[in-house]
């Protein structure tokens, strides 16, 4: 009994719920409030002109979408999609953006007390991207910070430049 | 009370009392004597400030606390509604219009309330002493008396007391209010008991009141002894003294929300003994209405065109079966789902009228301002259109109008000399025509001549003089709409904003609409602004670049051509066609999006799209024919690309990009 009562203890409300993915092998994840759904890689209408990482726009129920490559976005080895290759539709300030990653494995359950601040690079994405680093047992998890992902490398480097001593982020939670 | 989320809805219903406002100021300016209006205008500012009391909007409600009184001696006949009176009222309107995108910092207006108030309170002194002013400024309104204490004033005055009303002025600049209004109080305890206070003694004490307050006291003191001793505190400005209205009739200060409902109750009452009045019809109009949020709206559109979209897959499905129960049931689908889009669609329809009200008031001010005499006549102004295009065509319109005034209408002198009525007149109309609304601004001016254009466009390198002497008259007048062709020299108000007769064309086309002008030298001119209906739906022609489908808005199209490339010469690096005898730019469409165009050994297809008076022609790979198609708008995240007007999503389901023809070229 006691022992049960210790475990709802231990899951308070402010456990994380991510929905975890994979992109060239690496696990990430992206906080499940902002995911609205997961699709099949839908036909993608190409947007000629418009920033290198963007994919194009699909058809969402009636509304037009754009759709950003994540390995472009973070400069991986392009791949050919398989059909495991998911989009995920997240709501970011901008919107709603549909982020294409190789596949989705699940939802997770993290404590917050199970994530630590990035290092400052990471398997070659930029820290700007990342919130922090999730354990579960063996596994580290890179948990996705989603407000800059449309943001151009330009826009990234002024940020870089003013802020002054970025040292650490603190968690954006 | 946490009335944030009322915000909102303040906010329209205010700007609707507003507009209604400053529409039945400039009826009365016409006619002064019409008590109808008055009428209304009283209830309205009546109604605002209620409103505005409930929010907790102090400055809103003092100021149409103040028009209040200058209505009701209007209301009255004490007081005349002449220019000065007219003038200082649409002051305040302006105000009140400052004040609602200030609410936050109401701060910033307050020396211009205190301005303002003091001219309508200036306004009322004028038909009136002060002391009756005082008397009458409070009429009840803001008092109202429950059972208990009518039954206290009962009690009293069964025991040989009267129950009086007082209201006290401080000082406005007064700095203990607080102090002030407890030394009242002791006062008052010493002559009788204190009934009620408004505001409540806890708003009294916590300094929430502007600078007066009511009470009511049961006394045997004579009114004089009273006032001559509350004069006595420091920084008490004045004080009237009266009865209490018998046992108070509505409740209209405390309980703005309920009086507003016993109004409209007496409204109906009085509309159906009443009806033939126009203006009360539009207000029946008005109440059958519900406002809603036009996010929910976009979102059942959307949903709509979405049904549409799947409603031709099944039309196609049930046509290579032959069930005769299927085919049917599809076309029965089919039927109800066009009249459900067509339906919704029309939610998105809102009549011009709402851009219309607001320029009788700008077109007075401003030939006030001119010293022009100008009649504007509005008509058609129930004319529906889409939303989205009534809430641009507000400002293409001003400056057509300014225009007018500015340079069509003569000043009164020449307009006698010339054996013309001494007042202009504009004429303001919309109507439909097919599927676009026609709107018509023209006067009764000068003209426009169309030499002084061509010498204008010449002198300022715009045409070269050969090209000059070799245009058409009308050719000529279309100059006013070029780049940096603008008539307007000074910087004004209106056309201040950089909005020039270019710019006017630039946005109507936007809406892709066009813009066109008619002038005959001594009599007038014409503007002639033609909108589509709705901007959702567009017909546009679906060209293959590259294997990806795009849509053409057919607006920008003059034609489609087939041309061989041994036809195509170069001029200076820029590859042209020769169409009969024009030379015609061409573009790769597919070079230009950034794409792998596909074969060009074979004959060409090319469409024809002019912007900006330029044509070019448009190289694609196919032309798939004309359809009809829903926009939406891209993501906010990938706005902004060039020669990218927006997305459609097409039968299939697959998003389509509509380009835009004027940033492509």
């Amino acid at each position: 009994m006691k022992s049960l009562m210790e475990k709802t203890e231990e899951q308070p409300q402010d456990e994380l719920q991510l929905v975890a993915f994979f992109l060239q092998g690496e696990e990430f994840a992206v906080d499940i409030q902002k995911v609205r759904e997961v699709l099949k890689l839908p036909p993608i209408t190409p947007l000629p002109q418009s920033l290198e990482f963007i994919e194009g726009v699909i058809n969402l129920r009636g509304e037009v979408i754009p759709v950003v490559d994540l390995r472009k976005r973070f400069r991986l080895a392009d791949a050919a999609k398989s059909d495991k290759a998911r989009i995920i539709i997240v709501e970011i300030e901008e919107g709603m953006v549909g982020l294409i990653v190789d596949s989705v494995t699940e939802v997770l359950h993290l404590n917050p007390s199970a994530i630590e601040l990035p290092p400052r690079r990471l398997a070659g994405t930029r820290t700007e991207f990342i919130s922090g680093v999730g354990k579960l047992g063996e596994r580290l998890i890179i948990i996705l910070r989603l407000e800059k992902i449309l943001s151009t490398e330009e826009q990234l480097e002024l940020e870089h430049l003013q802020l002054a001593e970025p040292e650490r982020m603190p968690l954006n939670r | 009370m946490d009335t944030s989320e009322y915000r909102d809805l303040f906010l329209a219903e205010a700007r609707e009392y507003l507009q209604g406002l400053n529409i039945a100021l400039l009826q009365l300016e016409s006619d002064p004597a019409d008590r109808e209006v008055l009428q209304e205008m009283f209830r309205a500012a009546h109604s605002l400030k209620g409103m505005s009391a409930t929010m907790g909007y102090q400055l809103l409600a003092n100021l149409t606390h103040q028009m209040e009184n200058v209505l009701d001696f209007l209301r009255q006949g004490t007081l005349r509604a002449d220019r000065d009176v007219a003038n200082i009222l649409f002051e305040s309107l302006d105000l009140l219009e400052l004040l609602l995108g200030r609410l936050d910092e109401p701060a910033s207006c307050l020396e211009q309330v205190d301005r303002v108030v003091g001219k309508l309170r200036a306004a009322c002194e004028g038909s009136k002493d002060e002391a009756d002013f005082v008397g009458n400024a409070a009429d009840g309104d803001n008092l109202s008396l429950d059972e208990f204490e009518k039954e206290m004033i009962r009690v009293g005055c069964a025991a040989g007391e009267r129950a009086r009303h007082l209201e006290v002025v401080l000082d406005a600049s007064c700095l203990l209010k607080s102090v002030r209004a407890y030394m009242v109080f002791k006062l008052m305890e010493k002559f009788g008991h204190i009934v009620k206070a408004v505001p409540g003694t806890q708003e009294l004490e916590e300094e929430q009141f502007e600078d007066r307050f009511q009470l009511v006291i049961l006394t045997q003191a004579a009114d004089e002894t009273i006032r001559a001793e509350l004069l006595q505190i420091a920084e008490v400005a004045a004080v009237s003294v009266r009865d209490v209205p018998e046992m108070v009739e509505t409740s209209a200060g405390l309980e703005p929300a309920a009086a507003r409902r016993v109004e409209l109750v007496s409204e109906t009452a009085i509309s159906q003994e009443e009806l033939n009045g126009e203006r009360r019809n539009i207000r029946r109009a008005a109440e059958k209405t519900i406002r809603v949020e036009t996010d929910k709206l976009d979102k059942l559109i959307n949903l709509v065109g979405e049904l549409v979209v799947n409603r031709t897959r099944v039309v196609e499905l049930g046509r290579t079966d032959v069930a005769a129960e299927l085919v049917s049931a599809v076309e029965q689908l089919d039927r109800i789902t066009t009249d459900l889009q067509s339906a919704v669609m029309k939610l998105r329809m809102v009549p011009i009228k709402q851009v219309f009200d607001r320029f009788p008031r700008m077109v007075r001010d401003l030939s006030q301002e001119k010293g022009k005499k100008v009649n504007l006549e509005v008509r058609g102004e129930e004319t529906e259109l889409d939303r989205s295009i009534v809430n641009q065509i507000g400002d293409p319109l001003v400056h057509l109008l300014r225009n007018s005034v500015d340079h069509g209408i003569e000043p009164p002198g020449v307009r006698v000399q010339n054996g013309k009525p001494e007042e202009g007149t504009i004429v303001l109309e919309a109507r439909h025509e097919g599927s676009y609304v026609l709107i018509r601004v023209s006067d009764d001016g000068r003209g426009i001549a169309t030499e002084e254009m061509l010498q204008k466009a010449v002198e300022k390198g715009l045409l070269s003089s050969t090209e000059a002497q070799r245009m058409s008259d009308e050719e000529a007048l279309r100059l006013i709409f070029r780049n940096g062709f603008s008539t307007a020299e000074q910087v004004t108000d209106i056309s201040g904003r950089g909005v020039g007769m270019d710019a006017v064309k630039t946005v109507i086309e936007s809406m892709n609409g066009s813009v066109d002008i008619k002038t005959s030298p001594g009599e007038g001119t014409r503007f002639y602004v033609r909108l589509p209906l709705t901007l959702a739906i567009i017909k546009a022609m679906l060209v293959e670049v590259a294997g990806e489908i795009y849509a053409i808005p057919i607006e920008a199209i003059r034609e489609n051509l087939y041309v061989a490339p041994q036809d195509i010469k170069t001029i200076q690096g820029e590859k042209v066609v020769n169409v009969r005898s024009e030379v015609l730019p061409l573009i790769y469409l597919g070079e230009m999006l950034g794409m792998k165009s596909g074969s060009s050994e074979e004959i060409l297809s090319v469409v024809v799209v002019e912007a900006a008076e330029r044509k070019t022609g448009l190289v694609v790979d196919v032309l798939l024919g004309q359809q009809e198609i829903v926009i939406k708008s891209l993501s906010r995240a990938v706005e902004g690309i060039r020669g990218v007007a927006g997305a459609t999503v097409l039968g299939n389901g697959r998003v389509a990009l509509i380009l835009d023809v004027s940033s492509l070229i």
